[in-house]
């Protein structure tokens, strides 16, 4: 083969054209962001950083391991993405949101890394699940002895002068231990742990974390029994609590008013779902302009309604691409969790793919008034580093299970290699394929 | 840049943006496609990967099964009657969801019944969720009338599992291994190929030395102007090798432990190079013992000396019913006089 045609060939790989197109994207944005009113250094910066750090999260980090590289630049796509809207909408207000969130970007690749060498490495489960399991039952409750309560839930607590949301570490565990007690078929553990963090989550009215945490465990469940009784049961429960939920606290019945008419309180509690409506439309099909419009009147636009503010800067049809991108993320975590040869790594890639989704789902479900809007962040692109070295965690898990599978068909393939040369052996005919001729 | 302009290039530039994002979705897409297709070629090409060895059908319970049909089993899934299973084996006493079955590297196959019920593993009987059991290559496993056999691909060989009772602890039996295992047959095909790519490499360098030596003699025949002597016509051939290298295959070969800190024992004779590795004999097999009638007195030594249960020989010398009965009634004569009462 010619060098031009090993060029051209080289040119063709996926990966390469995919992460070339987006440094192009970031590197175009950041730079004309930069160059609004006034030349600001920062954004010159990270027009330089976030494709530099794209490039080595996608393309170099995979030397070290087998890892998923569409997954990888997914997941680094939608975190810049996070950043360029957060520097964006922040560059006139005078906050840093945007380099804050491109430091727990940094953060968030270590916390990936982490993920993926818990699983590639860690075989024996049997005594660390239990110290996992204590250390996330501590942890989730943590807030309710010192925690301060931030939009209605008290879920933050404050270490050191930064804010933490426990419940954001506990998913991880939450996938460790589901998947681990029920692959080993040991019903009392897991029981216990999601009804304890079903109570706890509760008790600090952190609505749209439970959700997450019980869609996460009924799936799960589903998909490892396949017991269509017992899941119909539980969504059956989940129905009668939303029910009784609705009849029995006035802040769901005000909740739900909002999202059947929200702008009869357009003034009021549906002040934001109007704001993020109207931030919608008003980007219409193609946007307004990146660092345009008028964002900062969504209230919580940098966690809940980034999607509204990227529907208005970028347009309705780039919002309906960045789903798309979400979706391609979730069939990628799938296609992983069915490659896996343990049930036990199937569910965590199951687990953490499902919880992603349901996110995704809850999140923007809840901007576009599909569901009564709920507070949770966008996976990857909303402000908060919790979130982020959580959300990239889910993707280190997903890569440890996908780099496990990959080292696991690569023995295979070499396995067969070298069968098939014993095969060519004249002698071979006496022992037999890869299926060995001969019981001992 | 002043703000009207800005408006403009921002105004202008989202459709760069979004034509940026077009292609980035599409080509995340079209790599998703790929990599399926890619997959699915890579299934076809192996069609063994993911799968750790096959269950081979020795005795069919049904006519759904046929004795030598294959069931390839995978890591981890439920062996029962329905095609839902991963391991589905459609006959007579076998339940929709009979048990359990996952490899664990280097031990072996792991299985638990389902429920109640119940497997026999090298014929010894596993019954309900607390008796566990595990399999290894060649492990016979019979449910209902139907019995299979274990056949372990290559690189997926385990340690022989010793099938002793179950025990309490739910099978932790892994400390009992034998410190060898016995080569498969992979693996002495492999050394076989060694050994002979050794030896064919030994007789080119022998060819190559030859033919450097008689390259040599011409050359200095050649220097003094002589004419080279003709080799003598009787001279031996060199020695071909006909690619036959003999092993034994009846396990009493053993590998060569790939331990640098062993010391090799060099000063062996040559024949007894593997004399160190060998497996020592097995210990002789208990022999049945003669089946002798209480008409030929053999007991008799025994009942003379000592009566406790500790000197009679273990149940499973006796045959049948009627003999254990009959030496009752010796005893009873013998010692309490009963003359045959």
């Amino acid at each position: 083969m010619s060098k031009a045609s090993q060029k051209r060939k080289l040119r063709r790989r996926p990966d390469r054209s995919l992460v070339m197109a987006m440094m192009l994207f970031f590197f175009s944005a950041f730079l004309l962001i930069s160059l609004k009113e006034e030349i600001h250094w920062q954004g010159v910066m990270l027009s330089v950083i976030v494709p530099v750090l794209i490039y080595v999260a996608t393309m170099w980090l995979p030397r070290f391991f087998p890892a998923d590289k569409l997954l990888l630049s997914i997941a680094n796509f939608l975190c810049a993405l996070g950043v360029l809207i957060l520097y964006s909408t922040d560059m006139d207000a005078g906050t840093s949101r945007g380099m804050q969130q491109a430091m727990y970007y940094g953060i968030g690749i270590f916390g990936m890394l982490m993920c993926i060498f818990l699983i590639r490495y860690v075989k024996k489960w049997d005594y660390l699940i239990w110290i996992v399991g204590f250390l996330a039952a501590g942890l989730l409750a943590l807030p309710l002895a010192i925690g301060s309560e931030y939009n209605g839930a008290t879920n933050w607590i404050n270490v050191g002068g930064t804010s933490l949301q426990p419940s954001e570490m506990v998913k991880l565990a939450l996938i460790l231990i589901f998947s681990y007690f029920l692959s080993r078929r040991q019903t009392i553990p897991w029981l216990l742990f999601g009804v304890y963090s079903m109570a706890v989550l509760m008790l600090q009215k952190d609505l749209g974390t439970a959700l997450i945490y019980y869609f996460t465990a009924l799936f799960l469940y589903y998909a490892w029994t396949g017991n269509l009784l017992m899941t119909g049961v539980g969504l059956v429960g989940a129905a009668g609590a939303s029910v009784a939920g609705y009849v029995m606290f006035a802040h769901v019945k005000k909740r739900v008013a909002v999202w059947r008419n929200p702008w009869m309180y357009s003034e009021t509690s549906g002040y934001q779902i109007v704001q993020a409506l109207v931030a919608i439309a008003s980007g219409g099909l193609f946007g307004v302009g990146l660092g345009l419009g008028s964002p900062r009147v969504i209230p919580v636009y940098f966690t809940d309604c980034i999607f509204a503010v990227i529907c208005e800067q970028f347009g309705v049809i780039f919002g309906v691409l960045v789903l798309v991108m979400y979706v391609i993320l979730i069939l990628r975590g799938t296609s992983i969790a069915l490659r896996a040869r343990s049930g036990f790594h199937g569910l965590i890639a199951l687990g953490a793919t499902v919880m992603l989704g349901i996110q995704t789902f809850i999140i923007i479900g809840g901007v576009l008034k599909l569901i009564p809007l709920t507070g949770v962040t966008m996976p990857f692109v909303s402000y908060g580093g919790t979130s982020m070295v959580s959300c990239m965690g889910l993707i280190g898990l997903l890569q440890g299970v996908a780099s496990v599978t990959q080292d696991q068909m690569e023995y295979d393939y070499d396995i067969s290699r070298m069968q098939s040369e014993l095969d060519a052996l004249p002698e071979a005919d006496d022992w037999g394929g890869r299926k060995g001729g001969a019981f001992r | 840049m002043p703000r009207e302009m800005y408006e403009i290039v921002a105004s202008a530039a989202r459709y760069w943006f979004l034509f940026l994002m077009v292609l980035i979705v599409l080509r995340s897409f079209r790599w998703y496609r790929k990599d399926q297709k890619q997959h699915k070629k890579q299934r076809k090409l192996m069609p063994d990967a993911g799968y750790i060895g096959e269950m081979v059908v020795i005795q069919s319970g049904s006519d759904q099964l046929a004795p030598g049909d294959t069931l390839p089993v995978s890591w981890e899934g439920i062996l029962g009657f329905t095609r839902i299973n991963d391991l589905c084996v459609p006959a007579e006493g076998v339940a929709n969801k009979h048990c359990r079955f996952r490899f664990e590297e280097k031990v072996g196959l792991f299985l638990e019944p389902c429920g109640r019920q119940s497997i026999q593993v090298d014929g010894q009987e596993y019954v309900g969720r607390k008796e566990t059991a595990y399999m290894s290559h060649g492990s016979f496993l019979k449910i209902g009338d139907t019995v299979l056999r274990l056949r372990m691909f290559s690189g997926y060989e385990t340690r022989p599992v010793p099938q002793s009772a179950p025990m309490a602890d739910g099978g932790q039996r892994n400390a009992q291994y034998a410190p060898y295992p016995a080569p498969t047959p992979e693996q002495l095909a492999c050394w076989q190929q060694m050994m002979q790519q050794q030896m064919a490499q030994q007789q080119m360098a022998q060819r190559q030395m030859a033919y450097q030596q008689q390259m040599m003699q011409q050359m200095a025949w050649a220097r003094q102007n002589q004419p080279m002597p003709q080799p003598p016509a009787e001279e031996a051939p060199l020695e071909e090798y006909d690619g036959q290298l003999e092993f034994d295959h009846q396990q009493t070969f053993y590998p060569p432990v790939m331990d640098d800190e062993e010391d090799f024992p060099d000063d062996l004779p040559e024949e007894d190079i593997y004399a160190a590795y060998r497996r020592p004999a097995p210990p002789p097999k208990p022999q049945p013992r003669p089946q002798t009638r209480y008409d030929d007195h053999y007991y008799d030594e025994l009942l003379d000396e000592d009566m406790t249960d500790a000197a009679l020989p273990p149940r499973s010398d006796y045959v049948g019913e009627d003999e254990s009965r009959l030496m009752k009634k010796e005893v009873w004569d013998r010692m309490l006089g009963g003359d045959g009462r």
